[in-house]
């Protein structure tokens, strides 16, 4: 049973969740602030964190922070659960290391499809550091999460809002390994799905003996992700 | 029938009784205090504390169903100057008229 960590001052945003959760049969722990998460990450097997932005003393970004510095939470998917509805929050959470957000009032049916889809690993989502370089050339910069690599180009999600022909910047794990640290590419179809943004992208700005290694390592993470879906 | 008497019926029907019922009676306890707390920050004015008791209150009365609750909470959180006598009276008349909807709902169906 997937053991799920509810970080939430607010008790009756944390009785609503945590009733959610056990409807779904997970295990479900509460804590009410920064201190009692990492107390609680270090005694249970947590599987996922639900974390609530507003917390008393050390905010969530905060904790946010030392979650991905331990080795221990590192890699463990954390949903930011906000009233902060702005895109700007939603930008700041994903390039503190959140891995999805989710805005409150929490609708059921959509907190149970991203718990199944971390859960059941649908999603092959990785921590990723995002460069900062790309705020200072006025390029947006956000984490996004790979759900299918092509021939053409990259299928990625997201759960910000972006418009085909926008040109953004990646910093993913693929492109890290090969030493590239940071690629442009441009939205050729933006596609909205309940909350997420699918988009699929073409790669630009990169050298042709780049991009060589770029298919290479395209072609073996396809292969793999055939393999997990299967 | 208003909103928070619409909202506890839609929640009894999506959760249980037991669960609505349990978070009444967090509500109202974070009712006394939040009344407790306001009067408080009123003399001695703190705009962080102010904002972040009121977005927790926002939430709160948006689960319980108490929309004018969280829209009055929403503008004090966006500006603590906001804060007045005045609005912190209306506060107190909304507080007021939540529990005693709170009341009809529980005669009602019997918790």
């Amino acid at each position: 049973m997937y053991g799920i960590l509810i970080v939430e001052d607010n008790p009756t945003d944390a009785k609503l969740l945590s009733y959610q959760i056990e409807k779904l049969n997970y295990t479900c722990h509460i804590a009410a602030n920064a201190y009692e998460a990492l107390d609680c990450l270090q005694k249970f097997h947590i599987d996922l964190i639900l974390l609530d932005w507003m917390l008393p003393q050390i905010s969530g970004m905060d904790l946010l922070k030392s979650i991905r510095s331990n080795s221990r939470s590192q890699k463990t998917p954390v949903m930011i659960v906000s009233g902060k509805n702005e895109i700007k929050d939603v930008e700041k959470a994903i390039k503190t290391g959140a891995s999805d957000y989710i805005i409150k009032p929490v609708d059921p049916a959509i907190l149970e499809a991203k718990l199944q889809r971390f859960l059941n690993h649908e999603i092959d989502w990785k921590p990723v550091q995002v460069n900062d370089e790309a705020e200072s050339i006025g390029l947006a910069s956000f984490a996004i999460r790979v759900s299918r690599v092509s021939e053409v180009g990259v299928e990625i999600e997201t759960a910000l809002p972006i418009q085909s022909g926008a040109l953004i910047q990646l910093a993913i794990p693929l492109f890290q390994e090969l030493g590239i640290s940071k690629v442009l590419t441009k939205v050729f179809s933006s596609v909205k799905e309940n909350s997420t943004y699918k988009l699929k992208c073409s790669i630009v700005g990169l050298k042709e003996s780049d991009l060589q290694k770029v298919r290479l390592k395209i072609r073996t993470l396809q292969m793999a992700q055939t393999k997990v879906a299967a | 029938m208003n909103s928070t008497m619409q909202h506890l019926n839609e929640l009894a029907n999506t959760l249980n009784l037991i669960v609505v019922e349990e978070l009444i009676v967090i509500y109202s306890e974070q009712i006394e205090e939040a009344k407790r707390e306001f009067k408080k920050y009123l003399i001695d004015f703190q705009a962080d504390q102010i904002a972040f008791l009121s977005h927790k209150m926002k939430s709160s009365s948006r689960n319980i169903g108490a929309i004018e609750l969280a829209e009055l909470f929403d503008s004090i959180e966006k500006n603590p100057l906001l804060l007045t006598e005045m609005s912190y009276k209306r506060m107190l008349t909304l507080f007021a008229n939540c529990q005693t909807s709170i009341k009809e709902w529980r005669l009602l169906n019997g918790t």
